[in-house]
């Protein structure tokens, strides 16, 4: 977008030269007409039969050069047009295009036109590139950013495809690096509606919001579930790189409260056990559907935060979401620092918990 | 009677200051394992970008890195276990992330990435 911008730009530039070329020559003759053509183009059209042929005013070359310029100035605005609608499209959720359609009915086709295709061409690319590719299993599809799966199979580089799969990824790389440069970040304090809750972003994070994130959350295969808020990332990670970590929060409302244990005249042990089941059934409320144990469970009664880890996929591997939650009103604040490698696992927990730990409720 | 207002005020403070402290901990915690270029999800500078070879790959587990193959074409992902010859790499494509292997003849070079 910002590049047809420039180069729109400089065409207008060169139209700018072609005009000032023109009008110096119809200037000779009439400076009153050299005036008028300067600021109303269709005089032009009189200089130009007027002194057709004249050695001194004849307009014909710079004439023809400004139509040229002015028809590549059309093409190229409407490219921009477009080009900001398939954009736009990316950027908006359902809820903002229909707000949109409030007031600009025909801009809303468009954008709704424009995801259309968007969508069918991700899926070809998505679905076509690794069609009968033996080098390496299609990568599974997935409904929630929690269902990650792997395909594990030892691939050999080397092994002939019809698609190169090196390529393919290549591609990918590149379009999530694009998707990544056109994120619009938010700094400063965060609304974290629909929980009423107000997150202080601490130096060096910024927040992108759901809306912004949802291409780069999909094509990081980590599609955003609908109660998700945004992304918390600090500013020197890189979300087009395969390790990059961030904070992924989201609102889960409860149909009861959860309350806090009681945790007076207990002793040491029983204290322990409190805290952890009260974490292990946090932890339980923010689950769903899925089955997955929550490991190294705690509670802070003097924060209220819970914190814990869980598998990051259904194999056996090295890579845990580190959670952290907070109550708020009926509900639960998750604070999610998803696939994190154990090397990197007190990153992990540190991250989510100064989240939770930085955010304030703001109604009870 | 000022004692006991005092008191009365001091108290959220007591509380509040251990989770205050808490989080200051964490957020210099993660800014000094940023500065020292652990952290994963940086892009590093052309400085900090070093070779290592086959052998060197078990202490990197958990570490992105690129490999260059002989055929001249280079992968990345992250280094998810090293044994027999062949590395396990994890990387993301698509809907999800894959893990696949290569096999030390087949690597030429191998990055800190």
């Amino acid at each position: 977008m910002l590049g047809s911008l420039t180069s729109l730009a400089g065409y207008l530039l060169v139209l700018f030269v072609i005009t000032v070329w023109m009008c110096v020559k119809i200037w000779r003759r009439s400076p009153l007409l050299a005036i008028g053509a300067f600021f109303l183009w269709p005089l032009s059209l009189i200089a130009l039969f007027l002194y057709w042929g004249d050695e001194d005013s004849d307009i014909r070359v710079p004439f023809a050069l400004s139509l040229v310029v002015s028809i590549l100035i059309g093409v190229m605005a409407m490219r921009a047009v477009d080009k900001g609608i398939d954009e736009m499209a990316w950027m908006l959720s359902d809820e903002d295009i229909a707000q949109i359609r409030l007031e600009d009915p025909k801009l809303a086709d468009q954008l709704e036109e424009a995801r259309r295709r968007l969508d069918a061409e991700y899926d070809e690319y998505d679905d076509g590139e690794y069609d009968d590719s033996d080098a390496i299993d299609p990568p599974p599809r997935s409904g929630s950013s929690s269902a990650r799966q792997p395909s594990a199979t030892p691939a050999p580089a080397a092994v002939e495809t019809e698609v190169d799969p090196v390529q393919a990824e290549i591609q990918h790389r590149l379009e999530l690096a694009q998707a990544v440069h056109l994120l619009s970040w938010r700094f400063g304090i965060v609304d974290l509606a629909p929980a009423a809750a107000k997150l202080r972003l601490p130096q060096d994070f910024r927040f992108v919001p759901r809306n912004h994130a949802l291409r780069v959350a999909r094509l990081r295969g980590t599609p955003l579930d609908n109660d998700v808020i945004g992304w918390v990332v600090h500013r020197q990670v890189d979300l087009a790189r395969d390790d990059a970590w961030y904070v992924q929060m989201r609102y889960v409302p409860l149909e009861t409260r959860l309350r806090a244990p009681t945790l007076a005249r207990l002793d040491k042990a029983e204290i322990s056990t409190e805290i952890s089941h009260h974490a292990g059934r946090i932890a339980q409320a923010l689950q769903g559907d899925r089955r997955r144990r929550a490991e190294a469970a705690t509670w802070d009664p003097e924060t209220g935060i819970a914190t814990w880890q869980w598998p990051a996929d259904e194999q056996e591997s090295a890579h845990r979401d580190h959670i952290a939650a907070l109550p708020v009103g009926n509900g639960l604040l998750e604070f999610s620092v998803p696939a994190v490698h154990q090397v990197h696992a007190e990153l992990g927990e540190r991250a989510a918990r100064l989240m939770a730990a930085r955010t304030t409720v703001t109604a009870p | 009677m000022l004692l006991r207002t005092v008191l009365l005020l001091a108290a959220p403070l007591l509380f509040a200051l251990p989770a205050q402290a808490a989080t200051a901990d964490d957020e210099a915690w993660i800014a000094r394992y940023i500065a020292s270029g652990q952290a994963p999800g940086l892009t590093p500078s052309s400085a900090q970008v070093r070779e290592i070879t086959f052998a060197q790959l078990g202490e990197h587990v958990g570490r992105r890195v690129r490999f260059v193959l002989n055929d001249g074409r280079s992968r990345h992902g992250i280094v998810e276990s090293v044994g027999g010859g062949q590395v396990q790499v994890r990387a993301q494509f698509g809907s999800g992330f894959f893990l696949y292997g290569l096999s030390r003849s087949d690597i030429r070079s191998i990055q800190l990435d």
